[in-house]
């Protein structure tokens, strides 16, 4: 009688852990689940779900995800993050994957590292999405090209960003609040008439009379903000423009992009050099007869400021400058700062726009 | 075979005579180029995107010249003409011709019609001290606003001495010079190379816009610069053209044997004109076929006598860069085709036309 207690036990022990393995196999399939999405270079793309590693590259998908609250799942960087501690204190001791998010990453280092894919960018002309995702197929790691600094496509790229990463509710909020500032600009530039809208002429941060162009987002930029570029008809988005048309064209704003010199954005405060600069534009043979240079409309802007998911509060900046009587109540600074405060958790320090108004 | 008798016309006169006719014809050659020089100067002057006649240019002109003349014109074009429009001219003569006779002196000194400050890595020199500057943010000296003006110059004479320095160990041989001078060319080449491929977008924009050497930004300070290297430079250039002449047409045993110091000749000659090249690209960024092209139209025409040559292929090489400027700013208006890619395409099939017309064999 006991053997058969004993065999009715074991069998009973037997099925319940059968029961219980398989139904624990099941939970784990529906955990390891798959999300298909489409990344900014169009490429389709089935990616693991939920993601737990992960190594970015370009800033601006590194901002996006902090914003969205999913940097402890980054894994690895690149250099272009790593040099910027003060800006990136979570993210900067974090292992180098590549020396720049341009060009090619390291890819033993990544395949060592093993993340479940590689977030880049999608279509800058700088990144070869296709050689990347290539080179690390086999190792099955998936690369997601994501570029997060396209007016164009900035909100795509951020519900793109929340969906994959889980996050929809926080990436529409932030869409939200790009979205409310982009409106209020269009809304109060729409029914300028032509001879309200203003000249502006756009420096490029390369070489001196290097003018933005259709093509270039800057040009974009300036529209939006109702402004006319007074180099509309460049045929290229970025080209060396004739000094004397210029002087002719007369700006009523001068903006100059600003990457190397004088030393400006995230935790610069210097305003000396900045002022030598400007006087430095205004000393540029001839410049004394436009209208931007005499009434003392010349602003220096960051690149740090124009070139990421920032660039829409640019819009908002470039909308005052413009036009200050219809903008009156509005306030830039404090959108920048909410922006850094709320939504990336950094303090807001430095000079990112020269004179600030 | 038959011994082939050369025949030379003398008409009966003594060979002084000869000579100085001889010499007449080419002192007559840089006369008639000087005067196409200053038309196309004036032609140049003429044009330009802003809305200005003629009359407008010559009345600014002449008010600044004759400041109490009694000349009314607007300030917009007063200043757009002197501050502008001349100033651009006037760098585009003086770095027409000194990348000239830099190229002439070059190509003389180390007896090879493909020398030219481009090849033996001088420009390349320049382009990493700019591009170094402008990526990396690092320079030599100079303030952030020159740091790319002085990288450049700094790297290209460090290159010169480089080559100078390397080339000596193996003997002050052409060919040592030479072959150093490219190696080294490619291996900046290879260092710029390594720079923009991790450059960021704005960074590789801002060295390539550098590559493309322009006038754009050519202000009298810095033809003054400029024009003191060359003015100080050209004499010796001018002193040595005798011994270039031995050098070029005997080699260096028959210069020699002439009582040149060859060795000392080549490496004076070299930095002189390492050093004209290096001031004029700092600022304008590389412009490069003039240099080979202008002395071989030059050669093609008058000869390979230096005392004609250097002079001769300054002014070919100023009427050059001028032209390919004035189209190049006035071609797809409003922007500004930069002048070292206009150069190319109007110097090449230039070239190509005197290459297949004329028969003499002009070099050695």
């Amino acid at each position: 009688m006991k053997k058969v207690v004993l065999g009715v036990t074991v069998v009973i022990v037997l099925v319940m852990s059968l029961f219980v393995a398989s139904f624990a196999s099941t939970k784990e399939e529906m955990t390891h689940r798959t999300i298909t999405i489409v990344d900014s270079a169009g490429r389709e793309l089935e990616l693991p779900y939920p993601l737990e590693r992960v190594v970015v590259l370009n800033p601006p998908n590194a901002e996006i995800m902090r914003a969205l609250g999913v940097t402890d799942r980054i894994v690895g960087i690149s250099g272009t993050i790593a040099k910027k501690p003060g800006y990136w204190k979570d993210l900067s001791k974090k292992p180098v994957m590549a020396a720049r998010a341009h060009g090619e990453p390291d890819y033993e280092k990544i395949v060592e590292l093993s993340p479940q894919i590689v977030l880049t960018y999608g279509t800058h002309p700088a990144v070869d999405i296709e050689k990347i995702a290539k080179t690390l197929a086999p190792a099955g790691i998936k690369v997601v090209g994501i570029d997060c600094y396209k007016i164009k496509t900035l909100f795509r790229d951020i519900t793109t960003l929340g969906t994959i990463f889980g996050k929809v509710e926080p990436s529409a909020e932030l869409n939200g609040f790009f979205q409310n500032m982009l409106k209020t600009v269009e809304i109060r530039v729409k029914d300028l008439k032509a001879d309200e809208e203003v000249r502006v002429y756009a420096e490029h941060h390369g070489k001196d009379y290097t003018s933005f162009g259709p093509g270039s987002e800057w040009h974009e930029m300036i529209l939006k903000a109702g402004g006319s570029n007074i180099f509309a008809d460049a045929p290229a988005p970025y080209s060396e423009v004739d000094p004397e048309m210029l002087i002719e064209r007369n700006p009523e704003i001068i903006l100059k992009d600003v990457r190397r010199a004088p030393k400006m954005g995230y935790g610069i405060t210097d305003t000396v050099p900045m002022d030598a600069y400007i006087s430095g534009l205004r000393e540029r043979p001839g410049w004394s007869k436009i209208d931007a240079v005499k009434n003392k409309k010349i602003y220096l802007i960051s690149s740090s400021l124009g070139a990421g998911p920032t660039k829409l509060i640019t819009i908002l900046y470039f909308a005052k400058i413009f036009h200050p009587e219809l903008f009156a109540d509005v306030d830039p600074n404090a959108m920048l700062q909410e922006y850094y405060e709320r939504f990336q958790g950094v303090e807001l320090k430095g000079i990112f726009i020269y004179p600030e108004k | 075979m038959k011994n082939q008798v050369v025949k030379i016309k003398t008409n009966n006169l003594p060979c002084s005579e000869l000579y100085s006719r001889f010499t007449a014809r080419k002192a007559l050659f840089m006369l008639a180029c000087l005067v196409l020089l200053g038309i196309s100067a004036l032609v140049a002057t003429s044009l330009g995107g802003a809305d200005l006649s003629i009359k407008d240019v010559v009345y600014t002109v002449i008010a600044k010249i004759f400041p109490f003349s009694n000349v009314k014109i607007s300030s917009i074009a007063s200043v757009i003409v002197w501050h502008l429009r001349l100033p651009r001219i006037v760098m585009g003569i003086i770095a027409g011709a000194g990348l000239a006779i830099a190229g002439a002196v070059m190509q003389g000194v180390l007896r090879n019609p493909l020398v030219s400050p481009f090849t033996v890595g001088v420009s390349s020199g320049a382009t990493l001290g700019a591009s170094i500057a402008m990526i990396l943010g690092f320079s030599l000296v100079g303030s952030e606003t020159y740091i790319v003006i002085a990288n450049a110059f700094l790297f290209a004479m460090g290159t010169t001495f480089l080559i100078l320095g390397i080339g000596r160990l193996r003997g002050i041989t052409p060919e040592s010079f030479i072959l150093v001078g490219i190696s080294l060319m490619y291996f900046f080449g290879a260092i710029t190379g390594f720079l923009q491929y991790i450059a960021t977008e704005g960074e590789l924009a801002e060295v390539i816009h550098w590559t493309f050497g322009t006038l754009t930004g050519s202000n009298w300070k810095n033809i003054l610069i400029v024009l003191i290297i060359i003015l100080t430079c050209f004499p010796f250039l001018i002193r040595y053209s005798w011994d270039l002449n031995a050098m070029a047409s005997g080699g260096d045993e028959v210069a020699t044997t002439l009582g040149v110091n060859c060795g000392r000749v080549r490496i004076v000659c070299m930095v002189l004109s390492a050093l004209i090249t290096a001031s004029i690209i700092c600022f304008t960024g590389i412009i490069g076929f003039i240099c080979l092209v202008a002395p071989h139209i030059t050669r093609l025409i008058i000869g390979g006598d230096h005392r004609f040559l250097l002079p001769c292929s300054g002014i070919i090489g100023a009427i050059l860069l001028l032209i390919a400027d004035t189209i190049g700013r006035t071609i797809i208006s409003p922007i500004i085709i930069p002048v070292g890619i206009v150069i190319s395409f109007i110097g090449a099939p230039f070239f190509f036309y005197l290459l297949m017309t004329r028969r003499r064999q002009y070099w050695q």
